[in-house]
């Protein structure tokens, strides 16, 4: 059964997948009346990505990459999202985003890295709304899909988007992705962290491995597996119970706020159109 | 004698502008010599209509389809809309036009309500499987998910069809083959399969195009009654495909292969009842 979960995941034809992800980023973005994307490139190969599959989409004119460090990012953070800026040839933007967040948290010294993490993350989404309206174009988002579904991301902070290209593809399949297109390989080998503080690591956070991870999940999500037969395809029953809660406790970050009914129609429940209406 | 494919874009919600293009098409096949030009499902309105359903539908005799009914004294049509009965049930439908007059009606039989598909939700269900005759001989319109289900196929088969066509509007989905998403390529074996079986043109229209990160999968294809493609279209663009179809094709493989000459619906139908236990 592993192996089959380990074939699932693999992409055959990653020249058609890109394909794909290319005619998705230039028809939602074209159909909507834009041309232009803006995207935070963190020095990540989830970022380093989109940025590569929105040039191929759009051109590198339409392509606006911003990257904005704190004062505790790392330095290959900041060096590596300036090499696939300038391996894109795209506008860039370098903005520290060190005196907003230390000007706030005077108030707050004590606050934990956490607050202080997700607090960053959604002045980033604040920089790059700014930008979207500036620059006439759309956000495009970062998240894949082992993060989307575990939640490890910042509520309205990274999750907040217009389109996201990514958002299918599992962090295992993300980084066959990114070596396909052409990421610089020191971004696509080095270890995933959302650098949100120093010697931070995703798989450390997280407890697992994302091989491990992208296996149970697409068992899971993808298969409709049961709980009792991830444990006899061989993974252990703590890692299969931590995955499964993650998911579970994290659907709230996958939806919209929600209404509370007294009318006949009611705009999050059964009042059905997709964004795309008359696009 | 030539059919032409039209492998369609639609705008989701906008009949006008669906019907426009469509006049387009149709035109073109006109003038590259096609005696019928197909389209794929629900065209006149886009596939995720949902909840616009009640603002697209339009009963047969509406003034709206005139454009379609003046086209085909020209060249005969089969597109997709979403028809309201006098009884104001919704159907996801297909009409044969032809020389001034709808010939003949298709209410999609199988209507897809799991996973990402809501059709039972808005659709009523069509109870008809009916041969009628096209320009290019004795005919049957199916609709998407009705080809998966053996028996529709069955039923126009035995009710003599040569000219099976093939209505879709398939969001892509499947990475694990080559140079299409999976459901293309099942489309393509069922194509190649059902076309040898019956000794029937299997003629296949399929949408392109992307709603709300729906990617519609194209492919779009016409199969020969021996079971080889004859005319291929791509994964992604609005294109017109013509082919030649040839009523000796289907002799020459009803000759080799008499299946349906040896078929025995009354032997099907007394073991239908048993299974039933109407007998």
């Amino acid at each position: 059964m592993r192996s089959r979960l380990e074939r699932e995941l693999h992409i055959k034809d990653r020249e058609f997948i890109e394909r794909v992800l290319t005619y998705f980023i230039r028809e939602e973005v074209q159909k909507a009346g834009f041309q232009k994307v803006v995207v935070g490139i963190s020095g990540g190969v989830d970022s380093a990505l989109t940025a590569f599959l929105s040039v191929k989409a759009l051109g590198k004119e339409n392509v606006i990459g911003l990257s904005m460090p704190y004062k505790t990012s790392s330095r290959s953070s900041v060096e590596d999202a300036r090499l696939v800026a300038e391996k894109l040839e795209i506008e860039f933007h370098e903005i520290d985003i060190t005196p907003q967040i230390d000007a706030y948290y005077k108030l707050f010294p004590d606050a934990d890295n956490v607050r202080r993490g997700n607090k960053m993350a959604r002045e980033r989404m604040s920089i790059l709304y700014d930008f979207a309206h500036w620059k006439k174009a759309l956000v495009i988002g970062t998240s894949n899909k082992s993060e989307l579904l575990i939640g490890y991301s910042t509520r309205w902070g990274d999750g907040a988007h217009d389109i996201n290209p990514i958002g299918d593809l599992y962090k295992t399949q993300v980084w066959e992705m990114a070596e396909f297109v052409g990421v610089p390989e020191r971004i696509v080998k080095k270890k995933p962290s959302a650098d949100l503080w120093p010697g931070q690591t995703d798989e450390g956070e997280i407890g697992l491995s994302y091989r491990t991870l992208d296996q149970i999940l697409v068992g899971y999500v993808d298969l409709r597996l049961r709980r009792e037969e991830l444990i006899r395809a061989g993974f252990d029953q703590k890692t299969v119970d931590r995955v499964l809660k993650m998911v579970r406790n994290s659907q709230y970050k996958r939806k919209m706020p929600i209404v509370c009914k007294i009318a006949q129609r009611t705009v999050d429940k059964d009042f059905l159109y997709l964004r795309d209406w008359g696009l | 004698m030539k059919v032409a494919v039209a492998q369609f874009k639609s705008v989701l919600g906008d009949f006008e502008k669906n019907l426009q293009k469509t006049i387009e098409f149709s035109e073109e096949a006109r003038r590259k010599g096609a005696k019928v030009c197909v389209f794929p499902e629900l065209n006149l309105t886009g596939y995720n209509v949902w909840d616009i359903t009640f603002e697209v539908a339009v009963q047969l005799n509406s003034p709206k389809l005139s454009p379609l009914i003046e086209m085909s004294r020209e060249i005969d049509l089969i597109v997709g809309l979403v028809e309201e009965s006098p009884e104001h049930i919704f159907y996801n439908s297909a009409l044969y036009i032809s020389n001034g007059k709808i010939k003949h009606v298709h209410r999609k039989v199988y209507l897809p309500t799991y996973g990402m598909f809501d059709e039972g939700r808005f659709f009523g269900q069509g109870d008809r499987v009916e041969a009628f005759d096209s320009a290019l001989g004795r005919s049957s319109i199916l609709i998407c998910e009705d080809l998966w289900h053996m028996s529709t196929v069955y039923l126009s088969f035995i009710q003599g069809t040569e000219y099976l066509f093939a209505l879709s509007a398939s969001p892509g989905r499947g990475y694990r083959e080559k140079g299409m998403f999976g459901n293309a390529e099942v489309w393509m074996n069922m194509g190649e399969f059902y076309g040898r079986m019956t000794g029937s043109y299997f003629i296949y229209a399929n949408r392109v195009g992307c709603e709300d990160g729906f990617v519609f999968s194209g492919k779009s294809f016409i199969a020969s009654p021996y079971g080889e493609l004859v005319a291929e279209a791509s994964p992604f663009e609005e294109e017109l495909l013509i082919a030649d179809v040839k009523e000796e094709l289907v002799r020459s493989a009803r000759a080799n292969l008499p299946l349906l000459r040896d078929e025995r619906p009354e032997m099907v139908i007394k073991n239908l009842r048993r299974a039933l236990n109407e007998e």
